[in-house]
């Protein structure tokens, strides 16, 4: 009973947002779905409080709802995202050479959506000499500078693009 | 008691990278990191498994779900957060935004542009080791029947949060 409570309360959470997405002009997948997972996560919690109390079930029922909701944004994002993912829709269509992939995938269009989701997102903007990152953003920098000395991994493509001479431009 | 174990464990799987394993070069790589989580992933779902079916009450299973699921929680957070440090292009750009201070322009997207082309190169590299991916006689590129299950299932994802954009 309380895998299928679980499953329903996702369910849930997961038609709510395809509703909300085709819905609501400019909404951010990723924050609507924490908006809607969120708040059908505590309707779940109180429900399962006041149904089973602190119980195994109980708990068993919320962290297998986290992990579905978890799943669930990760896949839209990494999808949404990829560059493997691009790359394996257009090698749907037909086989490809490599030198053909490269003059397929337009990498400036790649660009100019992270450019587009990163001012949307308001971690860049566009200031008279040029873009800067906001407060925001800066932050986001320095929790992932924290993390790449946690992992001892620096960002591959800024190691990549320091030891081409980035900094000499 | 299993739910304690359970956290203890991720606490020392976790402990035991950071202080040992972080710097281990088979642990560098994309796959060896996922083999390190879903290796534990099988040994906690093996041993917790075993121990709900020698205890066969519902309690148990519930038990077994929790902890499968928080492991799952953890090892998804774990790899996430790593790919992100290791490989997001966005957390590039916001990077060499901030170390080139305002920049702009032509130079900043020519730069953008050719991690862009290094970035494809790698991916399909990728795609190819774990099996999406195959290469023709003729030197093309082809899906595996893995590749066009993964991009039916892409394609599913997309629908559901109405996405056009991707890539």
């Amino acid at each position: 009973m309380w895998m299928i409570l679980s499953m329903a309360a996702f369910v849930t959470s997961v038609l709510i947002h395809v509703v909300a997405m085709r819905s609501v002009q400019h909404a951010g997948a990723v924050s609507a779905f924490v908006t809607i997972g969120g708040t059908v996560g505590i309707l779940l919690i109180a429900y399962c409080a006041t149904s089973y109390g602190l119980t195994s079930a109980a708990l068993a029922t919320i962290v297998a709802y986290a992990f579905a909701c978890e799943l669930y944004v990760f896949l839209f994002t990494l999808v949404g995202n990829s560059v493997s993912f691009g790359l394996l829709t257009r090698l749907a269509r037909h086989p490809l050479k490599p030198a053909d992939i490269a003059g397929f995938y337009r990498t400036e269009a790649m660009i100019a959506r992270r450019f587009e989701q990163l001012e949307r997102g308001n971690l860049i903007t566009a200031g008279p000499s040029g873009l800067r990152l906001t407060k925001r953003g800066e932050r986001l920098v320095q929790i992932f500078s924290l993390l790449h000395a946690a992992f001892r991994r620096p960002n591959q493509w800024v190691s990549a693009a320091t030891r081409e001479g980035y900094d000499a431009l | 008691m299993s739910l304690l174990i359970c956290l203890l464990y991720i606490a020392a799987h976790a402990g035991l990278y950071f202080a040992v394993l972080r710097g281990w070069p088979k642990l560098g790589s994309e796959r060896g990191i996922f083999l390190y989580h879903f290796v534990s992933a099988i040994l906690v779902t093996g041993a917790f498994g075993v121990w709900a079916i020698a205890h066969g009450s519902s309690d148990a299973w519930a038990w077994f779900v929790c902890v499968v699921m928080l492991h799952g929680i953890y090892s998804l957070s774990f790899l996430e957060l790593w790919a992100l440090a290791d490989d997001s292009y966005s957390l590039a750009i916001m990077e060499i935004i901030d170390r080139g201070g305002a920049a702009a322009g032509p130079a900043l997207t020519q730069r953008l542009e050719a991690i862009g082309k290094c970035k494809q190169s790698s991916r399909l590299n990728a795609l190819r080791a774990i099996g999406l991916v195959r290469e023709l006689g003729d030197g093309s590129f082809t899906l595996t029947p893995f590749g066009r299950a993964a991009v039916w299932l892409g394609r599913a994802v997309l629908f559901l949060v109405n996405a056009h954009k991707y890539g």
